[in-house]
């Protein structure tokens, strides 16, 4: 990488700060500089940190909850509205969790209640 | 199979797994055996980590402690971590578990082992050994006082090493230095027997060596039995860097826990330029700041730490010791290098060896000009003292009048002389590979040659005579010459008996 991920969302997320008024305009010229600096293979990386950023900077918290089963609408409403507005929720699907829920809030707390952690625990 | 079912029913009944928050780390970098981890924000440095990879849970250190993530060194095959990973930590830094059932054993520098003979601890659990450990303060030492005899004639006489110290072992490739300490583990079952001090438990670790040759070595220590009292620490070259760079600490904490028990040990690094080589493979991959030859800024301190834990502890603290010889390769004989001179620096001697003396058949090819020890004589034996004093004056004056030796004719008699006796203390100082000598016959050997009893035998025949002598004086002399030489003991009944045995095997043998 020719920047740290780091370095891209801070510039980022400063730039938006003092130009609320040119918001489309840079996030087209960022998203060119990543290309251009030929980081782009870590945009998830650097869009993750952004997340991380401005959620932080609102006051909230990154809640990514990953399901063993598909949740329908109605449940994912329900689980999001057990977060405050200021979090950013991300739901997504992991089958080899077996069954239950694991949910990892900032990237450091972790709340596993899957059934493929009980069976390694009892295996063990 | 119903006792099994029980089994089953009473872990399934028992379980217990209550939902709360852990603390936990995402991979979010990984390559050649390298993984940054962001979050666990508490995590200690050189705590083990347990990286949840899709091949099992890998174990990890925790190398660089950054601002918002940890560098960590994957310990094994990192093929099965991706990016994503979680990471948990285990609480417990870097350690291997130590005790006498380590003794004969090969291990990895996790204490697994790697000879087929079965788990280590089968009778007992072991101790716990921290890989990383601060080295005994000034009050925990004494000086070193007691030798650790390598039946090595030149080293014994000229370059002695005590229990406690530090010895480097420094020469280009092929010029023996593995040979000198293995013998030097060889000789300490006889060493033990014939002095009455206690036996030496050895630790041999091998960093970047090709497995062949660990093998070989394995199988020698087996022949000899000295496996019995030895350890082989193995991180060979197709091991990853971060088991390299581990091996020599494992071997250290193992020294340790002898020297802890009140036992004496020696540890041999086989070899820290390969063991640098890990570090700075690390380093680099770790994204530290490359310095000197691309060393990071540490490997001094690297190097110090590890080689200050050897000692020898005072009374109080059990009276053990542990000796170091470490081993560095040299590059054509460059000892200005940067990892050599560090070296040098730590350690209380180096014993050089020399490509040119190799070639020419002076073997063990040590250079006793450039070879010293600091503070080995002080443990020195009386009769090592007294047959050995003149011996490095002699080959120091020797080399002076080796570049006369093609006009031997044009010169005095006192020069040729001179130059006569040292090509015979050459002579008496060459000696085979695995042969070492006990004590009593390295003192016996060089004896008769400092004092002029072999000037009347031809160069080409001493190493015959000597053979033949030493068996004359283990198998007619043993209670009133091998005995007190093996103990240290000198006095004047010793030398006479001593100049007597040497006149009678003369007489036997016809030799004016």
């Amino acid at each position: 990488m020719k920047y740290p991920a780091e370095s891209y969302a801070k510039a980022f997320s400063e730039a938006l700060e003092e130009h609320p008024s040119k918001k489309d305009h840079i996030i087209k010229s960022f998203l060119g500089a990543v290309y251009r600096n030929g980081d782009w293979p870590a945009i998830e990386k650097i869009l993750n940190l952004i997340t991380q950023k401005i959620t932080h900077g609102a006051g909230g918290r990154v809640v990514s909850a990953e399901f063993a089963r598909p949740l329908s609408d109605k449940l994912i409403l329900e689980f999001k509205k057990e977060f405050s507005v200021k979090d950013h929720v991300e739901i997504s699907l992991r089958p080899e969790l077996v069954a239950g829920v694991r949910v990892l809030i900032d990237g450091e707390k972790e709340l596993d209640m899957t059934l493929a952690k009980k069976i390694n625990k009892l295996l063990q | 199979m119903k006792e099994i079912i029980e089994k089953l029913k009473r872990d399934i009944v028992g379980f217990e797994d209550k939902a709360e928050f852990a603390d936990v780390g995402i991979v979010t970098e990984v390559g050649d055996g390298i993984a940054k981890i962001s979050g666990l924000r508490n995590a200690l440095s050189q705590e083990i980590l347990l990286v949840e990879a899709s091949s099992g849970v890998l174990p990890a250190v925790a190398f660089n402690l950054e601002e918002s993530s940890i560098g960590a060194v994957i310990l094994g095959e990192a093929e099965g971590v991706a990016v994503g990973n979680r990471v948990k930590k285990s609480g417990k830094v870097l350690s291997l578990k130590a005790g006498d059932e380590l003794l004969g054993r090969v291990i990895d520098p996790l204490g697994e082992p790697l000879d087929g003979k079965g788990v280590v601890f089968q009778a007992s659990y072991g101790k716990d050994y921290s890989l990383e450990r601060k080295a005994p303060s000034v009050l925990e030492r004494e000086s070193v006082s007691a030798p650790v005899h390598t039946g090595i004639k030149s080293i014994d006489a000229m370059i002695p090493i005590g229990r406690g110290q530090r010895e480097l072992i420094i020469g280009d490739r092929q010029t023996g230095k593995t040979a000198i300490a293995l013998d030097a583990i060889l000789n300490q079952k006889q060493d033990a027997k014939d002095s009455g001090r206690k036996q030496i438990i050895c630790i041999y670790v091998a960093v970047g060596q090709k497995n062949s040759k660990i093998a070989k070595i394995v199988k020698m220590l087996e022949e000899n039995e000295a496996i019995k009292y030895t350890v082989v620490v193995s991180a060979p070259a197709s091991s990853p860097a971060s088991m390299q760079f581990l091996a020599p600490f494992a071997g250290c904490a193992i020294g340790e826990y002898f020297m802890d028990s009140g036992k004496d040990a020696l540890i041999i690094y086989d070899d820290l330029s390969k063991h640098a080589d890990s570090y700075r493979q690390l380093s680099l991959l770790l994204r530290r700041p490359p310095g000197r030859e691309a060393y990071p800024g540490d490997i001094f301190y690297l190097h110090a730490r590890l080689l200050e834990r050897a000692a020898k502890l005072s009374k109080e603290k059990g009276g053990g010791s542990l000796t170091a010889l470490p081993i560095i390769e040299t590059k054509l004989g460059d000892v200005s290098a940067y990892v050599p001179t560090n070296v040098i620096s730590i350690t209380d001697g180096q014993i050089y060896l020399e490509s040119n003396l190799f070639y020419k058949g002076i073997r063990p090819a040590i250079n006793a000009g450039l070879s010293v020890s600091r503070v080995g004589s002080a443990a020195q034996t009386k009769a090592m003292k007294k047959v050995a004093g003149k011996l490095r004056l002699e080959l120091a004056q020797f080399r002076e009048l080796q570049a006369f030796v093609q006009f031997a004719s044009d010169l005095d008699e006192n020069t040729k002389k001179q130059i006569k006796r040292g090509e015979l203390l050459t002579e008496v100082l060459k000696q085979a590979d695995g042969e070492p000598f006990a004590v009593a016959m390295e003192v016996a050997s060089i004896f008769a040659a400092i004092n002029g009893f072999l000037d009347d035998i031809a160069v080409k025949d001493i190493k015959t005579f000597e053979k033949e002598f030493l068996e004359f004086l283990s198998k007619m002399h043993q209670k009133d010459i091998v005995e007190p030489l093996s103990k240290g003991e000198w006095n004047e009944k010793t030398e006479e008996a001593l100049k007597n045995a040497i006149h009678s095997f003369k007489n036997m043998k016809k030799i004016s």
